[in-house]
């Protein structure tokens, strides 16, 4: 339908050949890529509320820690396989996003905020003083990760890998059909204008509670996987600055596309780690770089890319492809067969109230 | 009964700190919409100036009265060349904008400073204690106590008495009319975020000697202070006030009585003001 459309499929198979060939990159390498699939499932989940409906959370960690301790907690209390407590780990998650969501989605902005945030600390506070269940900040050992098709997840780095891909695919996958479907167009259409939404006649909090819930089940992916990853848990994990984290990589990738947090997080881990590397102050770049991205590069780093890959591609209408959620609200139009004229209202509605996130 | 006391002292010590930090965050919340993330920041960088200026003069009086402006200085900055450009944009982005500076400020401090734990010694005639009911009560905290009440009444003055006072009022309660009618309202915005800053630098000056100055020490005291200002109301001076005190007792009497429930009581607390009474206990709400 347009260069998007054209640039994705081999988009996703250069991704792909990427992924098939990191393995030759020896197992150092493997772990890094491992850790940045992981978080960019968490980058990609937190973006789907950030992102697409427009609602700030500073409590993300939240989804992701649960479900690494449900899985580790299990494994290691119970001694039930990691497969099943990474299924009860999604589980607790999603349940916990709604419980959660149903809070925090009565307030909005700043409030918004607030609440996701404290409820996380709450959480982190939980697993701070259970420490016969949790161990605190010294963690839980002894996890024995499962077999995957013979292979022992925990000696071999591949089956870690090959389980990690798998996750991150699907979830890239869904998320893609996620945003161009329906019930992604209403939640673009709350993060646009939550008002004209409400007009329309879209029960726009049940919305934004199943935004919230799917965020937090997506997250729980990437929890129990990192679980799966890493054999262990403590209560680091649910801190406030695993949320900050995710965001950055929300911002650093872009939050207009499903695919800029996961660039993001790749940015990021690969900053921490090259940057800590020779210079103490990597904090100080990331931070710098996010302001930067803050300020004057709000379609973030991967937003930019495909803007200018975007125009080698598409020779008709170089205007689309400036704006990510433009061409995205448009072509949902297109498919619902709405009136071209409608579908730029309600975008030139929302650069108005500036709330394009 | 001494033990009551001394934790007494105590809890008013933490929600005096805690007011003048968020008093800040309030006022900067009231009048510009911008949770600034970033405010823990001026706390670290007041207290580790004070404590350079500590250590070359000797004289903790030097280091109260020099030791916030260069955090009030990286304020003016901050506001002026990151914020301003962003004011047509959503707040959202502006709180952003904030977070990122934690990171910056954090490790700006950490290579002036460096990692160690660092102590502002208290002023000579403030040392020692003076015995109450069997409770000994160091001197320096008792000062705090009064500082803190000082801080507060200057502040009150200022906003309610003072020109510029009255603008920020009318700022709080209504930009965009305060505009119309003629108040420099940018300006407004920068002389408040200053303001702000220097009130949590001054928080982390006095905050040393009791405290430690350390790495870390921004995100330790920010949290606390977001939840007094949640749930005192944002833009709302007096629920500074009421809300510093209440988080300081209900954190020092938790630690002292439900040591491993005290973290989750100040967090209940915001949560439950926050779904019943969201603009807080004292806040207004915006139409």
């Amino acid at each position: 339908m347009n260069m998007k459309t054209s640039g994705r499929i081999p988009g996703f198979l250069a991704l792909c050949v990427l992924l098939v060939l990191a393995p030759l990159g020896g197992d150092y390498l493997l772990g890094i890529v491992s850790e940045i699939l992981i978080f960019a499932i968490f980058a990609m989940s937190l973006n789907l509320i950030v992102g697409y409906t427009g609602l700030l959370s500073f409590g993300h960690a939240a989804f992701f820690g649960v479900a690494t301790y449900v899985v580790i907690g299990l494994g290691v209390h119970l001694g039930i396989s990691g497969w099943l407590g990474a299924i009860a780990g999604v589980l607790a998650s999603t349940a916990l996003a709604a419980f959660i969501g149903m809070f925090c989605i009565r307030v909005k902005g700043i409030p918004f905020l607030m609440l996701t945030m404290a409820f996380s600390q709450l959480l982190f506070a939980t697993a701070l003083k259970w420490r016969s269940v949790t161990g605190g900040t010294d963690g839980l050992i002894g996890f024995m990760p499962p077999d995957f098709f013979g292979w022992n997840m925990g000696s071999d780095a591949i089956a870690r890998y090959i389980v990690i891909v798998i996750g991150f695919l699907s979830v890239l996958i869904f998320l893609w059909y996620l945003v161009r479907s329906p019930l992604g167009s209403i939640f673009i259409g709350i993060r646009d204008n939550e008002q004209r939404m409400r007009a329309i006649g879209y029960p726009v909090q049940r919305f934004k509670l199943i935004a919230f819930t799917i965020a937090g089940c997506l997250a729980g992916i990437g929890g129990s996987l990192y679980a799966l990853f890493n054999s262990y848990v403590s209560s680091d994990i649910l801190h406030w600055h695993l949320s900050g984290d995710a965001m950055i990589m929300v911002i650093l990738g872009g939050s207009g596309t499903v695919f800029g947090p996961a660039f993001g997080a790749a940015l990021f881990l690969l900053l921490k780690n090259f940057i800590s590397s020779y210079n103490e102050y990597w904090a100080f770049w990331v931070g710098v770089i996010f302001i930067f991205c803050v300020m004057f590069l709000r379609e973030g780093v991967w937003g930019l890319v495909m803007k200018h890959f975007g125009r080698l591609f598409s020779n008709k209408d170089n205007s689309q492809s400036r704006n990510r959620s433009h061409s995205e609200s448009k072509r949902q139009s297109h498919s619902h067969s709405h009136s071209h004229s409608e579908s730029e209202k309600r975008v030139v509605a929302g650069a108005a109230t500036g709330e394009q996130l | 009964m001494d033990f009551l006391v001394s934790q007494l002292l105590n809890s008013l010590v933490f929600g005096m700190l805690l007011f003048m930090m968020s008093a800040g965050l309030s006022l900067i919340f009231g009048l510009m919409n911008v949770v600034n993330l970033a405010h823990g920041s001026f706390f670290m960088i007041g207290s580790f100036t004070a404590f350079t200026l500590a250590k070359w003069s000797g004289n903790f009086w030097i280091a109260l009265a020099a030791g916030w402006v260069p955090a009030a200085a990286a304020a003016v900055l901050m506001e002026r060349i990151f914020i301003r450009p962003l004011y047509s944009r959503s707040h959202l982005d502006q709180v952003l904008l904030t977070f990122g500076f934690i990171f910056v400020f954090g490790d700006i401090c950490k290579y002036l400073w460096g990692p160690d734990i660092r102590n502002i010694p208290p002023p000579e005639a403030l040392e020692g204690a003076i015995i109450v009911a069997g409770a000994v009560l160091p001197k320096y905290r008792l000062f705090l106590v009064a500082f803190g009440v000082a801080v507060a009444v200057l502040l009150w003055l200022f906003l309610e008495r003072s020109r510029i006072g009255a603008m920020v009022r009318a700022g709080v309660d209504d930009a965009a009319t305060a505009a119309g009618i003629g108040i420099n309202v940018p300006f407004l915005f920068g002389c408040i975020f200053a303001l702000g800053a220097a009130l949590a630098a001054v928080g982390g000056i006095v905050a040393g000697p009791v405290l430690g100055t350390y790495l870390g020490m921004d995100i330790e005291i920010l949290i606390p202070a977001f939840i007094v200002t949640v749930v005192g109301g944002m833009g709302s001076l007096k629920g500074a006030l009421v809300a510093g005190l209440l988080v300081g007792a209900i954190d020092t009497f938790g630690k002292a009585y439900f040591p491993d429930y005290a973290l989750f009581l100040i967090y209940l607390l915001m949560v439950v003001v926050l779904l019943k009474r969201p603009q807080g206990l004292f806040g207004v709400v915006k139409g």
